[in-house]
């Protein structure tokens, strides 16, 4: 009889707690969401390549500039960047662009042309990169004798991933 | 026996009754704490995080309650590289500032004096996601305030 009471008394104390502790709380419901993110810039400095010498016996030497940078965040999987220009370079010419690789993704230099974009940077997934270095390089080969002041505006793209 | 076990239990529950009826009380103003959409991010930094101010609060607190303290806690952990942080302010006691909110209680404003009194203060919450943390169907916490001794 005494453990029956005993049991009782403990289960209205603890209702009595528990009312308590109701008193002191109280609850609020925040809601979230995360958009898929895709941002890409490129420093717009305008780079300029001159080439003025060569080795005896060899082609211009080719000549490259890494003052520019890029910086990227995307929090999806598999973004990439590509790049191209609006007309080809002269007869006998390369402009190549090497972008530095954020985190986890890969980076090839490729030479630029017009019509279907380049992919410079693969695999960018859920990764931010800042300050990192855009590097051209222009080449000439002998054959494409002396060419007056030009310019190509290279066109980048990234395109989301999944 | 049963004579004497009940007017114990009367006695017990009317010591414990008259201890909830003078409890602290807290209480939102607005159920809601608002909808937080990262959407956006500046190229080589994490995306940009959202805030918001979520209203008010009260507590109705009495002079016997003693020396008291706001917490506050999550019900459910946050996804992985996410991070909600709480901000109240209080016109008493002494706040500890923006806290990170988990499934452990935090302190939020501490050494508040007793008094037989309303207080109001105000709620804000910021959350941030890193790049790492991906894209986040919309989801859901419940965030508990409690005012306890």
């Amino acid at each position: 009889m005494i453990a029956k009471f005993a049991a009782r008394t403990a289960t209205a104390l603890s209702l009595v707690a528990g009312m308590a502790m109701a008193a002191g709380a109280q609850t609020q419901t925040v809601n979230f969401e995360v958009k898929p993110i895709n941002q890409f810039s490129i420093t717009s400095t305008a780079v300029t390549l001159t080439i003025t010498t060569a080795t005896a016996g060899s082609d211009p030497t080719p000549v490259s500039d890494a003052t520019s940078v890029w910086a990227v965040t995307t929090n999806q999987t598999n973004a990439k960047i590509s790049a191209n220009i609006p007309t080809d370079m002269p007869a006998g010419t390369t402009l190549g662009v090497l972008l530095a690789a954020p985190a986890g993704a890969t980076s090839t230099a490729k030479n630029l042309a017009s019509g279907a974009a380049q992919d410079l940077v693969t695999g960018l997934t859920k990764v931010k990169g800042n300050a990192l270095t855009v590097t051209y390089t222009l080449s000439a080969t002998a054959a494409a004798g002396v060419i007056a002041a030009d310019s190509r505006v290279v066109t980048y793209t990234m395109t989301p991933g999944t | 026996m049963k004579t004497v076990m009940r007017r114990l239990l009367v006695i017990a529950l009317l010591l414990f009754g008259s201890r909830a009826v003078t409890a602290q009380t807290i209480t939102f103003t607005n159920g809601n704490g608002g909808a937080f959409t990262i959407a956006s991010a500046v190229a080589g930094q994490d995306p940009t995080a959202v805030s918001n101010g979520a209203g008010n609060f009260t507590t109705n607190t009495k002079k016997n309650d003693g020396i008291l303290r706001i917490r506050a806690q999550l019900d459910l952990p946050m996804p992985p590289n996410t991070t909600l942080t709480l901000t109240l302010t209080y016109p008493a006691g002494t706040s500890q500032g923006p806290q990170v909110l988990s499934i452990t209680p935090v302190d939020m404003i501490v050494s508040i004096p007793s008094a037989s009194t309303i207080r109001t203060g105000t709620v804000s919450y910021a959350f941030t996601a890193t790049a790492s943390a991906g894209v986040l169907a919309p989801f859901q916490r419940i965030v508990t305030l409690t005012i306890v001794p």
